[in-house]
């Protein structure tokens, strides 16, 4: 029976019907949707926290009643969102109350876990690390966090692994959504995060959407552009995509892309500026140096892959002519997108008189040639010389609340430092001053990346994993090696979170942790906003912080000189040593006392001020003065205009998997959904995966609305629900299923190609069929 | 007087409702919340089928309230607070998003201005924010009512109403004002709730009357003074 069962018609006139009869029957009692608590709304009191969920960064105020969150307002003071949210954190606090919330550590006995005191569980995690790094090695231990891990976190995290065990085996998940980023800005710019910030919105006359639906993923700044468009005249939104959302029908104008041709594109649009001499002559020939690096550069599949790129010179000159291949017929061909569009998108970014931000976010990084799609984007402005200044300027947007915070910034990669990278001398030996160990302790040499981490435990090359607030059995890509390598014999998996998921299915303990506000401590956003909670409930039982979890650990190994602080000033303690990394104007953070109060501060953060435009010296104290605009993040102080090729991805629809799957996320769930499926509101709206077919497959496949289909890759298969007429519709060709849902694990089909520089993996193209069941 | 006609209007429903309460309240807790584990019903992903079976969506019938263009009865201040997972909170969508809908989220074409919706056959609740298009960024719809794992969420109830402080004078504001800042969008006309609907909507300056109530607090002098 499709649409609403009888049951359940009935059951929900009699719920209306017997409210309003009660309410008629007993006037002044209210029945609501929400359980009534003890206190009434006279008691509650609000506190600003930056929200839970995505990179954007929201401020929030949350009412407290009694020691427990009972309602959100957004905050009004804050700059990024001022006063608006979007459902997920409207609700946002729902998420700490779950039936099944951890509250006590287990430990896996004879196969089955067991609920264990909290100090024997973390003796267990300590003595099974110890005795790995005895057995098998350092480098056999690691830890896997998340662009969620708070600031103190990774911190902790680094200093514990890199400074104290001295190993370079510390990875987060932040390396699945983010690292196409950092390797773009660090290429072209030399320094890693946005120039500019979301007050660019207030002055943009034109917003192009590089594969970013904005209206679901980043819905309170798409209310803003929005709402700039409803102020002010001649605002254009347009959409390039590779299907048909939201955004694509609020935006002015809606471009269809084929998968991957995103780097002709770009190129193609170059090709225009440059043949109609729309090039800013006077800033390419003052703050622009041009580079070709490597080509054919592969997609990282095999276990043994390595990659090192190189920079080579070249000039405007070199430029044009490698842009030859790129003239709007040419990529039309190809790409999908009519010369006509291309011509268009280039006038745009050509005119002098419109302001332009780019926004992009997944789609660009989740790319086997992520990397490079970023340095084209920032190629278009730089040409025309529309960046760091307001309105003007390339915007990389984040999915998690601190993975430019904490992953980023605090560096917990294998590669990264809290100040540079492991590679470079004068930056261990920063590390080592600030954490007084012995230089010689941190590994020069970089071990392994997210997937070859996962790969390592496979192959038994690391034989312990402490994987932190999040879920990679829900998100790694071909997730069946990954599954069966980590749940081979002995390998020893710790699991810190805060409700049961696939990946604390796998673990032989698991520890319960504080969540959110239940601790303090501070988040990084998209913007280079630094954002501070307090503490403002208790975590339930025996739940305690990742940052002391780590901390407890740590100890207990004799890592306790390290960490010497107590419970009660340790954030404090943790902000003042990590600002020491990071004590220059091209760096410098807010102190804490400033992040207390404030709404938030941008770094660099110098002389009580935050600075929202990097690079142009009428607003950066580090850009040297008399310029217009410095880019030292180069040792030439120029940015980098690359010529970097199209090239196709590993995989291609064929006769066998005719169909392209795209995989993403909905407004209503974040990440893999442990939190958000608990919501009541978030769940009844989207209560499981399913995926989009376009109409025209359908009908050829014999699949109606709501069946269920068979989805098969090279990789694996789930069963899932058609839906033809959704929120999305991919083109001809392609589908698209949300990652969400840990009973529809969409993950077993995808592919671990990843791109050769940033060693993301791209999530959005695979070949697929579709069967009917 | 008011039970005893609101009581015969729905004297049939109630013999019906009587008998389906029974049977449904085993499928709840004492606290009238569903159970876990949730139910392996399919996600009602195409809600046409409901409507082309007999006109009216189950799926409204069952939540949009009998608001009716002949009745006196509206939504009430329950149903109201219904849709909510607090006080404060945006509202649910009670009726079924068509495909069309979902996409182009043009809400505004009937919550801008309000009236009479023949297909729902209720008045249309107008948004005190209609300058904000991205709607379902945070007005999401009911699709079905399953929970993935129960909850323990609770919170504190809607603020009591009706407070003037002297016999007669003009109550206070008791909830916030963001994105509410249109007090007629919800006090006035046919859809508002008439526990919450003002005698005179004709006055539109309604803060030159009714003030927000922003503390507990009392004042004192010597504390001010510091």
């Amino acid at each position: 029976m499709s649409g609403v069962s009888r049951r359940t018609f009935l059951r929900m006139a009699a719920v209306s019907a017997a409210s309003a009869a009660a309410t008629t029957l007993f006037p002044g009692i209210v029945f609501g949707e929400w359980v009534h608590s003890d206190h009434d709304s006279s008691d509650v009191q609000w506190n600003k926290t930056p929200c839970r969920f995505c990179g954007v960064g929201c401020g929030l105020l949350v009412g407290i009643a009694g020691g427990r969150a009972v309602a959100v307002k957004g905050d009004p003071d804050s700059p990024v969102n001022k006063g608006l949210c979007c459902v997920k954190g409207y609700h946002s606090v729902q998420a700490l109350y779950g039936k099944d919330r951890l509250k006590k550590a287990l430990v896996r006995k004879n196969g089955t876990l067991v609920e264990t005191p909290i100090a024997e569980a973390l003796d267990l995690v300590a003595n099974t690390m110890a005795s790995t790094i005895k057995e098998h090695g350092k480098d056999a231990v690691s830890v896997y966090g998340s662009g969620q891990w708070t600031i103190p976190d990774g911190y902790v995290a680094s200093k514990f692994l890199k400074g104290g065990i001295g190993t370079n085996n510390l990875e987060a998940n932040a390396r699945l959504c983010m690292a196409s980023a950092v390797t773009g800005f660090l290429t072209s710019f030399g320094l890693d995060e946005p120039m500019g910030c979301y007050e660019d919105i207030d002055h943009a006359d034109v917003f192009v959407l590089w594969g970013n639906n904005m209206a679901e993923m980043h819905p309170v700044l798409f209310s803003r552009l929005l709402d700039r468009r409803r102020k002010k005249k001649g605002v254009v939104i347009i959409d390039l995509a590779t299907r048909t959302t939201r955004t694509s029908h609020a935006a002015d104008k809606s471009i269809l892309f084929k998968p991957q041709t995103d780097l002709a594109i770009a190129n193609a649009i170059c090709q225009v500026l440059v043949e109609n001499n729309w090039v800013n002559h006077s800033f390419v020939q003052q703050h622009v140096s041009f580079k070709a690096g490597k080509t054919d550069i592969g997609y990282g599949l095999e276990d043994d892959f390595t990659f090192k790129d190189e920079a080579r010179a070249v000039d405007l000159q070199d430029f044009q002519a490698f842009l030859a291949d790129y003239t709007p017929e040419k990529v039309a061909a190809y790409s999908g997108v009519s010369a006509d569009d291309i011509r268009y998108l280039a006038a745009l970014y050509g005119d002098p008189a419109r302001k332009v931000v780019s926004y992009w976010c997944m789609g660009m990084n989740q790319h086997t040639r992520g990397t490079w799609i970023n340095n084209l984007v920032y190629n278009i402005h730089l040409l025309v010389g529309k960046i760091s200044q307001p309105g003007n300027g390339p915007f990389s947007l984040t999915g998690q609340p601190s993975a430019c915070g904490t992953v980023r910034e605090v560096g917990t990669l294998t590669h990264k430092l809290p100040h540079g990278v492991v590679m470079n001398e004068d930056d261990r030996r920063m590390a080592a001053e600030i954490w007084k160990v012995p230089f010689e302790r941190i590994p020069a040499k970089p071990t392994h990346h997210t997937v070859s981490m996962f790969r390592a435990l496979d192959r038994g090359d690391i034989r312990f994993m402490w994987i932190q607030v999040t879920n990679p059995m829900v998100t790694m890509p071909k997730l069946k090696r990954y599954r069966d390598g980590a749940k081979k014999e002995g390998r020893f998996i710790v699991v810190s979170d805060v409700y049961p998921t696939p990946t604390t299915d796998i673990a032989d303990v698991i520890l319960p942790s504080a969540m959110w506000f239940e601790r303090e401590g501070m988040f990084g956003n998209s913007e280079r906003r630094t954002q501070h909670f307090n503490q403002l409930v208790a975590p339930p039982g025996d739940a305690m912080s990742d940052t002391w979890q780590l901390i407890e650990v740590a100890r207990r190994m004799g890592y306790g000189d390290l960490f010497p602080w107590s419970y009660d000033d340790h954030i404090r303690e943790i902000w003042r040593e990590y600002g020491r990394f990071h004590d220059s104007p091209k760096h410098a953070m807010a102190p804490y006392e400033v992040l207390r109060q404030a709404p938030g501060a941008i770094w660099p953060f110098v002389n009580g001020r935050s600075t929202k435009w990097r690079y142009n010296a009428a607003y950066d104290p580090a850009a040297s003065p008399g310029s217009d605009f410095d880019f030292y993040g180069k040792p030439d102080h120029r940015a980098w205009i690359w010529l970097r090729p199209y090239e196709p991805p590993p995989e291609i629809p064929d006769a066998a998997y005719p169909f392209w799957l795209n995989t993403g996320r909905v407004v209503e769930h974040w990440h893999t959904g442990s939190m958000t499926r608990r919501i009541p509101t978030l769940h009844r709206a989207a209560p499981a995966a399913y995926v989009e077919i376009h109409p025209h497959d359908a009908e050829r496949l014999g699949i109606r609305n709501g069946e269920s289909v068979r989805l098969v890759s090279r990789r694996g298969e789930i069963i899932v629900a058609a839906v033809l007429d959704g929120r999305g519709q991919p083109t001809v060709g392609q589908v698209f299923v949300p990652f969400f849902d840990e009973s529809k694990l969409i993950n077993e089909l995808t592919l671990d190609a990843y791109c050769p520089i940033s060693k993301q993996p791209d999530y959005k193209k695979c070949a697929v069929r579709v069967e009917k069941v | 007087m008011v039970i005893v006609v609101t009581v015969c209007v729905m004297a049939a429903a109630v013999m019906i409702v009587g008998e389906t309460l029974r049977s449904s309240r085993s499928d709840h807790d004492e606290q009238g919340r569903y159970p876990s584990p949730t139910s392996t019903r399919k996600p009602v992903t195409d809600l046409r089928h409901a409507e082309s079976r007999g006109g009216m969506p189950v799926f409204a019938a069952a939540m949009v309230p009998g608001t009716s263009r002949k009745g006196s009865h509206s939504r009430s201040l329950n149903q109201y607070y219904e849709r909510r997972a607090y006080a404060g909170a945006p509202p649910a969508i009670p009726h079924p998003v068509d495909s069309y809908m979902n996409r182009s989220q043009r809400c505004n074409v009937c919550h801008e201005r309000g009236g009479f919706a023949p297909k729902f056959n209720a008045y249309t609740p107008i948004t005190p924010h209609p300058q904000y298009t991205n709607c379902l960024q945070c007005h999401v719809a009911v699709t079905e009512e399953t929970r993935f794992v129960d909850t323990d969420w609770t919170s504190v109830p809607a603020p009591a109403i009706q407070r003037s402080a002297l016999p007669g004078s003009p109550p206070p504001i008791p909830h916030g004002l963001q994105l509410r800042d249109n007090c007629l969008a919800c006090h006035a006309g046919p859809a508002a709730p008439p526990k919450i609907r003002t005698s005179h909507p004709e006055r539109e300056n309604c803060r030159q009357c009714h003030v927000p109530k922003a503390t507990q607090t009392l004042f004192d002098r010597a504390s001010a003074s510091e």
